[in-house]
């Protein structure tokens, strides 16, 4: 046997693999093609396709700005804080990821609606109600988009070389500032990555969301949500429109990424 | 000045050891690797606790685990320069520099007006917006010793300093630390596998083995009188000062050696014992150095024999035991010491 034709796949697998990319790429090709350009700018610039965008802009930002806030301190907790239990907090951390998010809701439904275990508290302490409002679509979002960030930042935290900020200790930085002006630029790359990610998961949330937060114009429905109105109410072309938008997200975000992602062997 | 006595348990891996350093001394810790060295170093710069003994800079407790008191690392008035010199990468050699000043409340126009200063005076200015990626491995060594110096410390840590060099750059480097390190006025403790880099940067030296000093002492003492055979083989060379010529470095003393390498200035003339042979007769043949001397003393171990020489040039030689009874070599004989030029090393001082 030649060393080239061991070296060339076996032709079934070239057939599988052919047939799943063109799984992967025919419904893209479909919603470009099925797109009405003519009515396009028309479709996206609708008071309703507005709305839904600036929504969805809105709450995943939101979204992302809280999976930061919270979920940088608990990849570092993870990373580096040993305890009892830490392979259960971390799967903890990670179940959403995994969870349909449709449970997600529920389960958010059962801890903070106005009825719920904790939203009773919070509507009788301060008034507020999660649910069927914008801060519930948040909450939502940051459910299922912080396990993203956290993992990614938690990953870097732990390959990071500790020894650099036993340097930034001998030079005179408290715990904070080497934290600040150490750590956190050297984990940058990731904690943008994982920042990005979070927010593109946010973007495309729609079970968890609908489930707790409902469908209501102009405060919970976010653009998957209108998409799905949409179709439903036979609004086809606004549906694409709205589709390619969230599309041309994903593929930006792809891009941002390749560094991470399209490393060349 | 430095002043420890200090014990640490690492799980199997015991350490005790104790160094006194004053200001404007140099200690070096010399040892093989698992020695400790590091641990010593770590344990002075706060980042490992000790487990017993006392530990007082300029007179402070930084350390005390009966009296419970534990000054943190960004307390002590330490610098450090760690082994691959860990300068952070995405800050230029400026703001590296700059660090422990902003850190201790110094505002960036002054902390950075100094640490250029700093920068300017071990001779790497021009290279102050360089991010460390973009350095040579010398200019990175002047760097992380600015950063250590920048803050003035009172004690001043050096990991392997030259280990990350390349071996071209080394003796200039070298000989460059030494300046630097005289004219620091607090107290140098300098971790080295290497007994070149103690003769030329240290005034005293501590070896430790398995977490145990086996040695200390003034530098010249410890490397011409080893007291063990394993102290010996460490660091156990015969070091002359000089002043190189072209192939010849002229002794202080009067004596002249014959070099292989074309040297100039100021250098030290390493000759490792082994290097030495042994003859009854003058020998003849110009590429040879030889001196008479006479036999000091002479120490069997297994079936090497260490030979004390003394004469215009005295000298540590290591032979066969059986070179020792051929020779009929007793103490108080009259022998020739023979070393080749090319076993000469020199490395500027």
């Amino acid at each position: 046997m030649s060393r080239s034709t061991r070296r060339r796949p076996p032709a079934l697998a070239m057939v599988a693999a052919t047939v799943a990319l063109a799984f992967f790429l025919l419904p893209l090709v479909g919603l470009v093609r099925r797109a009405d350009w003519g009515s396009l700018w028309e479709d996206l610039s609708s008071e309703h396709a507005l709305t839904a965008l600036r929504l969805s802009l809105i709450c995943s930002l939101s979204a992302t700005a809280l999976s930061i806030a919270f979920g940088v301190p608990l990849a570092w907790v993870l990373a580096r804080a040993p305890f009892p239990g830490r392979a259960l907090v971390r799967g903890i951390v990670l179940l959403p990821m995994v969870l349909p998010p449709v449970v997600g809701g529920v389960a958010l439904l059962a801890a903070f609606s106005r009825s719920g275990t904790v939203g009773e508290w919070l509507f009788d302490t301060f008034g507020v109600q999660l649910t069927f409002s914008t801060a519930g679509v948040i909450a939502a979002e940051t459910f299922v988009a912080m396990p993203f960030l956290v993992i990614t930042v938690e990953g870097a935290l732990r390959t990071f070389d500790t020894r650099y900020e036993d340097a930034a200790a001998t030079l005179g930085a408290r715990r904070w500032t080497v934290f600040r002006r150490v750590t956190l630029p050297l984990i940058a790359p990731s904690l943008l990555a994982g920042a990005v990610l979070a927010w593109a998961r946010a973007l495309g949330e729609f079970g968890a969301t609908i489930t707790f937060a409902g469908n209501i114009e102009g405060r919970t429905q976010t653009l998957p949500l209108a998409v799905y109105l949409a179709r439903e109410g036979g609004e086809t072309s606004e549906a694409i429109a709205l589709s390619l938008v969230l599309l041309v997200v994903s593929l930006a975000v792809l891009v941002a990424l390749r560094d991470r992602w399209f490393v060349r062997a | 000045m430095l002043d420890a006595t200090l014990g640490i348990t690492l799980g199997e891996f015991e350490l005790d050891a104790s160094l006194t350093v004053r200001a404007g001394e140099v200690l070096a810790l010399v040892g093989p690797n698992g020695a400790g060295k590091t641990t010593v170093l770590r344990a002075v710069a706060g980042l490992q606790p000790i487990d017993r003994g006392r530990m007082t800079i300029d007179g402070a407790v930084v350390d005390d685990p009966d009296a419970g008191t534990l000054v943190p690392t960004e307390q002590r008035a330490i610098g450090v320069v760690f082994q691959d010199y860990l300068l952070f990468p995405h800050l230029s050699a400026l703001d590296n520099v700059a660090f422990g000043l902003r850190a201790r409340g110094r505002t960036r126009l002054e902390a950075q007006a100094s640490a250029r200063r700093v920068l300017d005076g071990l001779g790497v200015g021009e290279r102050a917006d360089a991010k460390p990626a973009d350095l040579s491995g010398g200019q990175a060594q002047r760097v992380a010793l600015a950063r250590a110096l920048a803050i003035e410390p009172r004690v001043l840590l050096l990991d392997e300093p030259l280990a990350a060099l390349d071996p071209g750059a080394r003796d200039s480097i070298r000989r460059d630390l030494r300046e630097h390190l005289r004219r620091f006025n607090g107290a140098t403790v300098l971790v080295s596998h290497d007994s070149v880099d103690a003769a030329v940067l240290a005034d005293k030296i501590v070896i430790l083995d398995g977490g145990r000093v086996v040695q200390s002492g003034p530098v010249s003492e410890v490397l011409a009188r080893p007291r063990s055979r394993y102290v010996a083989d460490l660091v156990g060379v015969n070091l002359f000062e000089g002043d190189a010529d072209g192939n010849q470095v002229h002794i202080d003393g009067g004596e002249h050696v014959v070099v292989a390498d074309y040297v100039h200035g100021p250098v030290f003339v390493v000759i490792a014992p082994r290097a030495i042979a042994l003859s009854n007769e003058e020998p003849h043949g110009s590429a040879r150095n030889h001196w008479p001397t006479r036999i000091a003393g002479i120490e069997t171990v297994g079936d090497r024999a260490r030979v004390r020489l003394v004469g215009r040039m005295s000298f540590v030689a290591e032979v066969t035991a059986a070179s020792v009874a051929d020779l009929g070599l007793r103490e108080g004989q009259e022998v020739w010491a023979i070393v080749k030029a090319t076993e000469v090393g020199t490395t500027p001082r």
